[in-house]
């Protein structure tokens, strides 16, 4: 029998205080449970799916840089089953949260929104994220399947954006929102990446898995990733709030108004300004504590983005998360880090191909 | 010149950073090193004494940023307000592409001056010649040293830390030599430098007036001989540009009407005027029952009953259009009521054409043709006789 690590007991602990915490909510506020568990469902693929974007995108361009990180994002695709649990409660037992199932929607909308078509489409992209996930991480694995593997990342991730977060309100459409969530989801994801390799080189300051030339260039990406995001952010709010059309600036309308305004531009504190202003410098950079912060600040900023963009619609009987979300959103932590909890130990990163590649003489 | 600095030749990578690092720490300024390819450990030692690019990158981008931000909200909102598809004159969202393209020429000027100037690259008539000797598979160290103590102990380190040779002829960026030909062309620049300093002293002697154009390539378009409209006239008696028509002047179109806008003259025009026979001849209705909808309706309403929106707003309501009283009205005298009014009714002569008042009357007509006749106005006096054709 082997012992069991110090850490584990630590992750348990606190997953279980999430569990508890969860548990006494939902009792309180049955109501709020499906758009609660689509949340967490999607934050979870979102760092799958941003993790899997970054594996392949490495795999494409040779890249040999992050080599020894690579365990990382290979590691955090293990989100996905705990993720697409929690999507299918959402679609079968809670299927209220999309009005459309209520509502039923004319001509294609009509045939595009209906419940078996929609839980097949979204059985269909988790099924090829698993696939993308495991074909990734073969030693085998190879630029062309990489390559493969981002052309369906692409189409997916934008399909799953419009079909589980944008259907919430079935009249609005905007064609750039897959685009916006996809690139949140990498932004949660490198943001997760940074932090993990933080607490890496917390753990093990002289380790040879993360250098500090590694940490810098991974908050480069963050900081780049964040920009993309906010400027994509920039481009769905300006384009809309300048033509103004009232089918599309309802949804606007809403989040900026007295009750939303302060979670909804937080969105873009802490998702974007703050990493922005702690990463642009090469002091904050070298810092460990500063790179915590900003992918800390991401990842609650992620989280505050899915809040805003699901809760608005859904559950409007107020605005602050409560008992329920606090504890969804600390079991999110819990998860992320019984995933990750290895990742400091893996002296020798998983055998990728590029890393395969390099070692042969 | 030579003395100012020393080139040191390493055979290895390893021998190179160990030297940056020895002359580094004695004190000597390192110039910069040169190698066949970038070396790890070696930017951080050039970094700790000039990381100053980024500095200039942040403050080219914020000033670019703040300018674009400036001139947008100094153009769109104060110096000439211009209101744009009924959006807030100082509207942010819409400044943000403008200023951030400007934040990016900014930062990347900024680091381009910045790059200039640390490097010593100043833009100058002669390029410095960079020495052919110069080792391309070496790598180079370049050490900066004024005075011959100062020069000759870095050139002891130097060979200590084992370079293979230390040259003397230093910073040949900063002091070259021009070649011959160079030197036979310096008349030339000088010339050039001449004319242009010539020219821009002219310039200034004969334009002085720096608010407006002063020199243009064919003006013809730009500066026309004709006065603008309301511009003072060197030619007319009164300077005035405007000039009143010669009297007795008929304009074009339709006739002037000598009426004015009283009971009696409207009398007068029903005698006297008669629809045109063109319009009677071709009356153009899909025209007449636009015309009644937009100027009519809003009070008669759409069937001439005087019972238009703005009667369900509160005002006053007109008598119907189909009284018997309207049904007998002379077409000249209803041509005298549209075009100078009466009573309430507001004079349309400045709105509608002559010819539309004419067609609006032949709508009115096949209105009263077609809907039935209407009962007089509530205590109105009883209709007076018409006059004799």
């Amino acid at each position: 029998m082997t012992v069991v690590p110090h850490r584990v007991g630590t992750i348990l602990a606190f997953g279980a205080i999430a569990a508890v915490i969860a548990i006494a909510g939902a009792l309180l506020q049955t109501e709020r449970l499906g758009p609660n568990l689509l949340l967490a469902g999607v934050y979870l693929v979102g760092l799958a799916v941003g993790a899997l974007f970054f594996t392949a995108v490495q795999e494409v361009t040779g890249a040999a840089w992050s080599d020894s990180l690579r365990t990382i994002p290979a590691t955090l695709p293990s989100t996905l089953p705990m993720a697409t649990v929690l999507l299918l409660l959402v679609f079968l037992a809670h299927p209220e949260t999309y009005s459309w199932t209520v509502e039923e929607q004319s001509g294609l909308r009509g045939v595009w929104l209906s419940r078996p078509f929609f839980i097949a489409r979204s059985s269909l992209y988790l099924g090829l994220w698993m696939l993308s996930a495991r074909l990734l991480t073969r030693p085998a694995a190879s630029s062309r399947v990489a390559a493969g593997v981002l052309a369906v990342l692409a189409l997916t991730g934008w399909l799953a954006a419009s079909d589980w977060l944008m259907s919430l309100t079935p009249q609005w459409t905007s064609t750039i929102f897959g685009v916006y969530v996809f690139v949140g989801f990498v932004v949660s994801a490198v943001a997760a990446m940074l932090l993990t390799c933080v607490w890496v080189r917390v753990r093990n300051p002289t380790g040879r898995s993360v250098s500090e030339g590694q940490l810098r260039d991974l908050a480069t990406k963050l900081l780049g990733f964040s920009c993309l995001w906010a400027y994509l952010w920039y481009c769905q709010y300006m384009l809309i709030w300048y033509t103004n059309q009232p089918h599309e600036s309802t949804y606007y309308a809403v989040r900026t108004g007295v009750d939303w305004r302060v979670l909804f531009f937080a969105t873009v504190v802490l998702k974007w300004a703050l990493p922005f202003v702690l990463l642009l410098g090469k002091a904050g950079k070298r810092r460990l504590a500063v790179l915590a912060l900003a992918a800390f600040s991401v990842l609650v900023g992620h989280w505050l983005d899915l809040y805003v963009m699901i809760f608005p619609v859904v559950a409007t009987d107020r605005v602050s998360p409560g008992l329920l979300e606090t504890g969804m959103a600390l079991g999110l932590g819990a998860t992320c880090a019984w995933v990750l909890r290895n990742c400091d130990r893996l002296e020798d990163p998983t055998m990728t191909g590029v890393n395969r590649r390099n070692s042969e003489p | 010149m030579s003395g100012y600095g020393l080139l040191a030749t390493f055979e290895t990578e390893a021998a190179l950073v160990e030297a940056a690092r020895a002359v580094d720490s004695a004190g000597h300024t390192i110039v910069d090193a040169y190698a066949p390819y970038p070396i790890e450990g070696l930017p951080t030692l050039a970094q700790d004494q000039a990381s100053r690019v980024g500095w200039a990158g942040l403050s080219g981008g914020v000033l670019g940023a703040v300018g674009g931000l400036t001139l947008q909200a100094w153009t769109s909102a104060f110096n000439w307000p211009l209101n744009i598809g009924g959006k807030p004159q100082l509207a942010w969202l819409a400044f943000v592409p403008v200023a951030f393209e400007l934040m990016v020429l900014g930062a990347a000027a900024g680091v381009g001056l910045a790059f200039l100037r640390l490097s010593r690259l100043r833009p100058r008539w002669r390029t410095p010649g960079w020495r052919d000797t110069w080792p391309h598979d070496r790598f180079v160290l370049e050490v900066a040293a004024t005075g011959e103590a100062r020069l000759e102990s870095a050139r002891s380190l130097l060979r200590a830390v084992g370079a293979v040779v230390v040259s003397e002829h230093g910073n040949v960026r900063v002091f070259s030599t021009p070649t011959a030909t160079a030197q036979s062309f310096r008349w030339l620049d000088r010339t050039l430098i001449g004319v242009a300093c010539a020219a821009t002293g002219v310039s200034f002697l004969l334009w002085p007036d720096w608010t407006r154009r002063n020199l243009a390539y064919a003006p013809d378009m730009a500066v026309s001989p004709a006065v603008t409209t309301y511009s003072s006239s060197a030619v007319s008696e009164d300077a005035q540009t405007l000039r009143a028509p010669v009297p007795g002047t008929v304009p074009r179109g339709p006739l002037p009407l000598h009426y004015e806008a009283t009971e009696a003259d409207a009398l007068r025009a029903a005698v006297e005027l008669q629809v045109p026979a063109g319009i009677a001849a071709e009356p153009d209705r899909l025209r007449a029952e636009k015309l009644f909808e937009i100027y009519c309706q809003p009070c008669h309403g759409s069937d001439g009953h005087g019972d238009g929106i703005t009667i369900k707003r509160g005002f006053q309501p007109p008598p119907s259009l189909l009284t018997q009283h309207a049904r007998d009205m002379r077409d000249g005298q209803m041509f005298h009521v549209i075009t100078y009014g009466q009573k309430l009714m507001p004079a349309q002569a400045s709105q509608i054409r002559a010819d539309d008042r004419w067609r609006l009357i032949l709508h009115m007509r096949r209105l009263q043709q077609r809907l039935p006749v209407d009962p007089p106005p509530f205590g109105s006096p009883p209709a007076p006789e018409p006059p004799p054709p």
